[in-house]
């Protein structure tokens, strides 16, 4: 390895210890400069000793790629264990898309009771579609969901569309069942098009 | 809440299949944990949001093999980048401390040395031998004396260029004054004349600068044995 490629290597890992830092400051909003410095240091170090302890290194991307990922939990557990149930559950809900895209623009989801309705609906679609869905809400694009799951594009595209089609459905025929005026976030004239 | 984060899967599950080829089925039953767990929920997004920033640079990292050689360089290099990264947290507890000490050791010993310079009391052989005393005295006459003393002797002031000798009695009334270039003065007349037997004679010699200032000043006294 000539000293280009490993000043290459090394710029990456500086660049990756503060994408992490980043990536966890965003799932802890209220961390403090001095704490996402201690973070970022904190990155460096697990990142270097897991390189010293690694074992034979066969491709170097995928095994820099594997160390970033578990330095990337590995800190993020620490941060969770720290927090509080309530706090990890607010962060949680506000990752699930509350507003749809070029994808599907009659999506809206406007009131956290919505958002939790919602969750529930999904869990009652067929395992495709809900998987797509899942993933959909959980703010992925329809080609990493595709690359994600190893299925064709169009395919996904497809399962996407109809699972919210099913979701809207029944949300309209609990509305129907809970009576007219109630619960008025459910009504599927609330989705506007973007 | 606690029950989904009792079956949650393992760091190593969750990265896997983002790498490894994973059955619909194993994918679909993570997705919907995934799903349904606050805590993998936020772990997914967070390599989720890695792998985007990690698949926009797989064009410029070739995933090559390494060679041995190339595994050693490399290895080398994050044992080097370790030991300066773990460098800061070391010196407080000790490379600092061991710092401060022998810093403190140091300014220790300089300050006993000055301590021992400053206040070593001067020998008179070292008055003598180094530079010139900044010590003026008159030397005689002084105390008891014999007869009416004939000549007043004094030590050089360094720097002065002439001395001025004055004698006053015990009614300080002044007896003589007279201007000197050298240390002694002798006297033209007969002293017995001048001083009386059994009285006391105070005598002073002023240094004086080539302009008249005066440097430094000594005194003495004596009385002449016999009646007064």
């Amino acid at each position: 390895m000539n000293l280009g490629k490993l000043l290459k290597t090394k710029k990456f890992l500086d660049e990756m210890a503060i994408s992490v830092r980043n990536i966890i400051y965003g799932a802890f909003p209220g961390t403090t400069a001095e704490e996402r410095e201690d973070i970022e240091q904190t990155v460096k170090l697990k990142i270097w000793r897991k390189i010293v302890r690694g074992r034979k290194i066969d491709k170097l991307r995928s095994f820099l790629w594997k160390i970033v990922y578990t330095t990337t939990l590995d800190t993020l557990d620490e941060r969770l264990h720290t927090a509080t149930p309530e706090k990890i559950q607010e962060r949680a809900d506000s990752m699930i898309r509350s507003q749809g895209d070029s994808e599907a623009p009659e999506f809206l989801i406007e009131t956290k009771e919505m958002k939790k309705l919602l969750i529930e609906t999904v869990k009652t679609l067929p395992p495709r579609r809900r998987t797509v869905l899942q993933l959909w809400l959980s703010e992925m694009r329809l080609e990493e969901i595709a690359a994600f799951l190893g299925w064709n594009e169009n395919q996904v595209r497809h399962l996407l569309y109809r699972g919210i089609e099913d979701i809207k459905e029944r949300l309209n025929a609990m509305e129907k069942s809970h009576g007219a005026g109630k619960n008025s976030d459910l009504d599927p004239s609330k989705t506007t098009k973007q | 809440m606690s029950d989904e984060k009792t079956s949650c899967p393992s760091n190593d599950l969750l990265i896997n299949v983002f790498f490894a080829p994973t059955s619909d089925e194993e994918k679909e039953a993570l997705v919907d944990h995934i799903f349904a767990c606050p805590f993998c929920r936020i772990k997914f997004e967070a390599l989720e949001s890695l792998g985007r920033q990690l698949k926009a640079k797989e064009a410029n990292f070739p995933d090559e093999a390494l060679t041995s050689s190339e595994a050693k360089a490399f290895n080398k290099m994050a044992k080097r980048q370790l030991r300066e990264i773990e460098k800061p947290k070391q010196p407080i507890s000790f490379y600092f401390m061991r710092k401060k000490t022998a810093f403190a050791a140091v300014a220790l010993v300089v300050l006993i040395i000055s301590g021992f310079i400053v206040f070593k009391p001067f020998s008179q052989s070292d008055i003598f031998r180094d530079t010139p005393s900044r010590e003026f005295r008159v030397l005689e006459p002084k105390g008891i004396v014999e007869s009416p003393p004939m000549r007043f002797h004094w030590t050089d002031y360094p720097g002065s260029d002439g001395y001025f000798l004055q004698i006053v009695d015990e009614n300080l009334r002044t007896v003589m004054t007279v201007s000197e270039q050298t240390t002694s003065y002798s006297l033209k007349d007969d002293p017995s004349k001048i001083f009386e037997r059994g009285k006391y004679y105070f005598w002073s010699v002023m240094a004086k600068s080539d302009d008249g200032i005066q440097l430094a000043i000594a005194r003495e006294s004596f009385i002449i044995k016999g009646p007064s």
